[in-house]
């Protein structure tokens, strides 16, 4: 039934983009963690794209903060993209945008945050 | 188009995914009542979560467990009751939203009730000799809502 997520890592001059690519949900975390480890190695803004997740639940959104946890314990950079305005609205309402800036486009973040 | 009291009920298995059934059942329906497209969005989202706490914590993800998932239609409003088979024994619970002091804990935060209560206008949990029930509300008109909130209507 599910859309399993699938990711695709990108690395820009100054950014590594992880593009997230279906449902972000309680099997995400080993696909997650995966992109975010490979996306470290380059030392670099890790920027999740969200434009190509259509659906996120509360299990997935754990998984980000968790996510989100660890760098910031780690000290890495992590900022977010291209999210429908209903799940900014639900990020914002989590408290979810206190661990990492959202950015309406990619473009915009790499212009904000790089 | 009235919309008085039609009735439309699923049953969905506990199982991960079997949610978006539901959700995209509610979705249809609130658009046929014509609600406006964010508020579907806070609906989908609503329905997902109630359901995907009735799997997970009220029937414990058991593979003959259903979760029944019944939506009414009034003039002025949708109701979508989820109710599980309370093999779990706890009723859904409310969590505080996660900040930087309040960071999550592994990788299951709770806050799928915490959505529920943000995203609808009313939302009622009752616990049932057959399981806890999750009545949710919302309001063609916010007005509506506001007032049903204050006791006014």
């Amino acid at each position: 039934m599910s859309n399993e997520l699938q990711t695709n890592l990108r690395h820009l001059e100054n950014a590594s983009i992880v593009d997230l690519l279906g449902d972000v949900t309680a099997t995400s975390d080993a696909i997650l963690t995966t992109a975010y480890t490979a996306a470290t190695d380059s030392g670099k803004l890790i920027v999740l794209n969200f434009k190509e997740a259509s659906y996120i639940n509360s299990a997935g959104i754990a998984i980000i903060l968790s996510l989100l946890n660890r760098a910031r314990t780690n000290g890495r950079r992590v900022v977010l993209t291209s999210l429908s305005s209903h799940y900014q609205k639900i990020f914002h309402m989590v408290g979810l945008d206190q661990f990492a800036t959202i950015y309406e486009s990619e473009q915009a973040a790499l212009s904000a945050a790089v | 188009m009235t919309h008085s009291k039609y009735r439309i009920e699923l049953h969905v298995p506990s199982v991960l995914g079997f949610e978006k059934v539901a959700m995209d059942a509610a979705s249809a329906v609130a658009r046929q009542m014509g609600f406006e497209p964010t508020r579907v969005d806070d609906l989908r989202t609503a329905v997902a979560e109630a359901c995907l706490n009735a799997m997970e914590h009220g029937n414990q993800f058991a593979q003959d467990s259903e979760v029944n998932v019944l939506m009414i239609c009034e003039d002025d409003r949708l109701d979508v009751n989820v109710l599980d088979e309370g093999r779990g024994g706890t009723a859904p619970r409310i969590t505080e939203p996660l900040t930087v002091d309040n960071p999550p804990l592994g990788t299951h935060g709770n806050m799928g009730m915490f959505l529920i209560t943000q995203l609808m206008d009313e939302v009622e949990v009752t616990r049932l000799p057959e399981g806890s029930l999750v009545r949710m509300t919302i309001y063609l008109k916010h007005a509506l809502a506001s007032l049903a909130k204050i006791g006014l209507q």
